[in-house]
């Protein structure tokens, strides 16, 4: 990595936001001239310093320096000096929670199957080199311009695979978490990304999150409300696990047909595999992506086709005239009041 | 996967020679800053390649020890990769500018934030036996990120310690007629694992190849036929000793040669260094630490100079 | 709605014309092509030039010109067909292709054929080697195409077998009722004796028999042989508005192959490995996973023999 002095390379252009122990910055790099995010992580501030560089910092560098996949952020460059690190990456100007959450934007099956396949793609890429990402939501999932989608985030990353090694079980955001997880399993694989894809793919369809916990025991109700409660049939070890309760309350499984009204038949066989209560019956990337939903119509659209939010549309011209040619006209979006 | 890994790509070399010639590198880099202050005679007192070298091992063979009585039990990973740090970072500086003694508490204390073994500050101080708790926590903390950009951010260390977890399973699954328990092999195994970290194998060798280096070595100490390591290396290629193609021969043959470079680079480092070896170089580093301490001064007093050695890039907003 | 210049039939007067059409880009009816070039060679009505009876090939394209360009293409390509790699920049790559435009314009609209005839002619011997080399070696495109191509023919066979047997299967059954019915009327009403006819039946019983098992047989090799082909990996190639099929991440080993996952589950190897507890099972970790990683990093850059040179044992 380049060492130049830090202030003569990239140049801020404005404060994107805060999070619990970094600043992100919009900034130019003056070397390529490309746009880039800057995270800059405070040292020597809070009790937390006490303890030295903050360790999820820690696990973001040591990953993505290791990792590079189209669909994965990447880190340009690291910058330290006394009294913080910066991590530069590429700019993405969005992130999947902004296109569901806007409603202004249709998001059709081809539009839904490129995000899917886009993600699926980068977590094969981790999963393949033995790395959990352990934190998937619509908030981690950037997409730029040009309709790229990337996983970022690696806060709570790490390898798997080792039998010596325990994990904790208080990982991913409360509403993609897994029942093996709410049953506070140590032990865990794939298995935990595998069902917060499950719950993003239900975000994509429904426009709104599956299941909004607003606790640990209200998480695992909302599941059971609408995959119906597990048996042992279902999930044959989930007595073992060391939080578990039994739910005297026997909900009946919802028909996925008659929520997910928009979707295809392999869509719902993709997402009820998804939803297998049984870690290990549960499918893994490559069976994901192996599915037929990917390979029958309507096939993903072209990454330059993705919406983009309201304040990005001068963004989306942009990308029409260089897909299509200057003379194209613009393509009709229909807008609800 | 270690292929694709800033460890082979930036921090593994061909040979010794590549080694010597960096760390040489990084002690002429440093003895040039005093240049324009030094008397003539006076550069005598610096330490010498092999001095330094000297240093470096002292300091090894207590750390050795420092991660066997750690408290908590430390993963054996965790003092491999602390070693790994130590090696990589002694590749760049001289043990003249930085006190290998707290660089490697430093790599120990960054070790076990990367290797996902949770240890908070005062939780490690309380192992270190000399010093007091405040100038130990603030030279670690100090060193942490200096440690971080000399590595340019290289963090994750392959170790061999699966690797022979696969070996045993293979030898177990393809070699069932052996006439011993492959398991009395493990304890000598992982000892020469452990006598390798005082060497630089690590710096040029993948971790498969150190662990079948300790593999021959464990059945050699055991007084097992070596031959097995190449009827195992055999057995993974699928071939049977008498259809061995020209290239496979060659290739068994080659992998064979440099498990014995291994070997003989673990046995060299692990000769314990010499009493009065010790005793003459801790006198020199007394020596040059004099040295050292007037030449800043020489230095911080002469007009140009107002700041003197800057490591940091200065402060942003 | 195509028409023969010279007997002047159509595609609405004859529903089953056939057009033909030659190098120099003037199409004839079959039937006109048979009557005129019933001795082979033959100058064209329109422009005079000599032509073979078998070179006419069946006109796809309404426009001849496409269909002349299509021809000329074809023969300059399999002179011309250098690649990127074999010139030192781009520059010179995009100017010799450039070139080979003009070349091509420059025969389909007949200008200076002579002269552009001679250069192709320099050309083809200054570069003899490399036509050739390029000609044994497929480029990328070419290997992708292919591989397009075998993929697309191997879903259909699948499909196809699996239509084939339902089909078969529903034939077979309404065969042996048949036949069954025939032995029956046999046995009745013939005067043979009934246990020369049932011995007969047994005998072609197990004629049939052996016949289906080296069916059977011929099936499985015929796929096994389809499998290799289908296993060249191409690293999965996602392109929009397309069926995607996957293909799983292909970690470069750089050592000797790696079993499955299925095959350590299957084979053995497990029982070598700790099994994880019934609480470690429950959240999803399996014993495979972890003797997987671990075989996979004997395997990786063993065949890495890096050749090292003099190891010098320094201090």
């Amino acid at each position: 990595m380049v060492e130049t002095k830090s202030t003569k390379r990239y140049e801020k252009i404005k404060h994107l936001g805060e999070g619990q122990f970094a600043n992100v910055y919009k900034a130019k790099d003056n070397v390529t001239g490309e746009v880039v995010a800057i995270k800059k992580i405070k040292l020597g501030s809070r009790h937390e310093a006490k303890d030295g560089i903050n360790r999820t910092a820690l696990r973001e560098i040591k990953l993505l320096k290791e990792i590079h996949h189209e669909n994965i952020i990447s880190l340009r460059d690291v910058i330290g000096n006394k009294s913080s690190i910066s991590l530069v990456f590429d700019f993405m100007e969005t992130d999947l929670e902004h296109l569901i959450k806007d409603t202004t934007i249709i998001l059709s099956s081809p539009h839904i199957k490129n995000i899917m396949m886009q993600t699926f793609l980068g977590l094969n890429f981790l999963h393949a080199n033995f790395i959990l990402h352990r934190d998937l939501k619509p908030n981690n999932l950037l997409m730029n311009n040009m309709g790229r989608v990337k996983i970022t985030d690696f806060g709570l990353a790490r390898f798997f695979g080792s039998p010596s090694r325990v994990y904790t079980h208080q990982v991913v955001t409360r509403w993609y978490r897994s029942p093996e997880l709410l049953y506070a399993a140590k032990s865990y694989g794939v298995n935990v990304d595998i069902w917060a894809m499950g719950c993003i793919f239900a975000e994509l369809l429904l426009r709104n999150p599956i299941f909004p916990g607003e606790s640990d025991l209200d998480q695992l109700v909302k599941i059971y409300r609408f995959l119906g409660t597990p048996t042992e049939d279902d999930w044959a070890l989930m007595k073992q696990l060391p939080d578990y309760v039994e739910f005297t309350e026997n909900y009946p499984r919802m028909d996925f047909k008659a929520v997910f009204t928009a979707a295809g038949d392999s869509a719902i066989d993709l997402l009820e595999r998804m939803f297998e209560f049984d870690p290990l019956k549960r499918w893994n990337t490559d069976q994901c992506l192996g599915s037929m939903y990917f390979q029958i119509e309507p096939y993903a659209c072209d990454d330059s086709e993705l919406p983009l939010p309201n304040k990005n549309q001068n963004a989306s011209k942009r990308r029409r005239i260089l897909r299509d040619g200057p003379e194209s006209p613009p393509r009709r979006r229909l807008v609800f009041d | 996967m270690f292929p694709t890994s800033t460890q082979k790509t930036e921090w593994t070399f061909d040979n010794t020679d590549a080694l010597t010639a960096k760390r040489n590198e990084a002690s002429e880099n440093y003895k040039n800053v005093y240049r324009e202050v030094i008397n003539p005679g006076e550069d005598e007192r610096f330490l010498s390649p092999q001095d330094e070298s000297t240093m470096r091992a002292i300091v090894q063979e207590a750390a050795l020890k420092f991660g066997d009585d750690f408290q908590p039990h430390l993963f054996p990973s965790v003092r491999y990769t602390a070693f790994c740090y130590f090696k990589r970072f002694f590749l760049k500086h001289t043990v003249m500018e930085y006190s290998p003694k707290m660089v490697m508490m430093a790599c120990y204390y960054l070790a076990t934030k990367i290797d996902e073994f949770y240890v908070p500050i005062h939780e490690f101080v309380a192992n270190l036996k000399s010093g007091n708790t405040e100038t130990n926590t603030s030279h670690i903390l100090k060193l942490e990120p200096e440690i971080l950009k000399v590595m340019d951010y290289s963090l994750i260390v392959y170790t061999p310690y699966r690797t022979i977890e696969g070996i045993f399973v293979e030898m177990k699954q393809r070699m069932a007629l052996l006439n011993f328990d492959i398991e009395s092999l493990r304890p000598t195994l992982i000892e020469f694992i452990t006598k390798s970290l005082l060497s630089d194998v690590m710096l040029i060798f993948s971790p498969n190849y150190i662990a079948l280096a300790a593999l021959k070595y464990g059945l050699d100490a055991q007084d097992r036929a070596v031959e097995l390591v190449n009827e195992f290396l055999r057995r993974m290629l699928g071939v049977d000793e008498s259809q061995m193609s020209e290239k496979d021969n060659t290739l068994v043959k080659n992998i064979d040669a440099q498990l014995d470079q291994i070997i003989a680079m673990v046995e060299e480092s692990a000769r314990p260094v010499d009493a009065d070896m010790r005793k003459s170089c801790m006198e020199r580093c007394t020596n040059v630490s004099i040295l050292l301490s007037v030449l800043e001064e020489r230095r911080r007093l002469l007009p140009s100079n107002k700041n003197g050695a800057n490591k940091f890039d200065s402060d942003e907003d | 709605m195509r028409e023969c210049r010279k007997c002047k039939s159509s595609e609405y007067t004859n529903k089953n014309l056939i057009m033909l059409i030659n190098e120099c880009g003037h199409p004839l009816c079959k039937n006109c092509v048979d009557n005129l070039f019933a001795r082979n060679a033959a100058p064209c009505e329109v422009c005079g030039k000599m032509l073979k009876k078998n070179n006419f090939w069946e006109q796809v394209f309404d426009d001849p010109v496409i269909e002349k360009e299509n021809f000329i293409r074809k023969r300059i390509r399999k002179i011309y067909n250098l690649r990127e790699a074999d010139f030192p920049n781009l520059r010179e790559f995009n100017d010799y292709l450039e070139r080979v435009e003009t070349i091509v314009m420059n025969l389909i609209h007949e200008e200076d054929v002579d002269g552009t005839e001679k250069e192709i002619k320099a050309f083809q011997e200054a570069h003899g080697e490399d036509i050739e080399r390029n000609r044994k070696k497929l480029g990328p495109d070419e290997l992708w195409i292919q591989q397009q191509i075998r993929e697309e023919s191997a879903m259909k066979a699948r499909l196809h077998d699996l239509r084939s047997t339902d089909e078969f299967k529903v034939h077979q059954d309404n065969q042996n009722i048949k036949e069954a019915k025939e032995v029956i009327k046999e046995l009745r009403d013939s005067n043979v004796a009934a246990g020369l006819i049932l011995d007969r039946e047994r005998k072609r019983q197990i004629e049939q028999e052996l016949e289906e098992r080296e069916e059977v047989e011929r099936r499985k090799k015929m796929k096994k042989d389809r499998k290799r082909l289908d296993g060249i990996s191409f690293a999965a190639h996602r392109i929009a508005g397309r069926a995607y099929i996957h293909k799983p991440v292909l970690l470069e080993l750089n050592g000797p192959p790696m079993p499955t996952m299925e095959e350590i589950e299957s084979s053995g190897y497990l029982q070598w490995v700790r099994e994880p507890s019934a609480h470690r099972r429950a959240g999803g970790f399996t014993s495979a996973i972890a003797c997987y990683r671990a075989l996979l990093e004997v395997r990786l850059d063993l065949f890495a023999v890096q050749q090292k040179k003099s190891i010098a044992i320094d201090g």
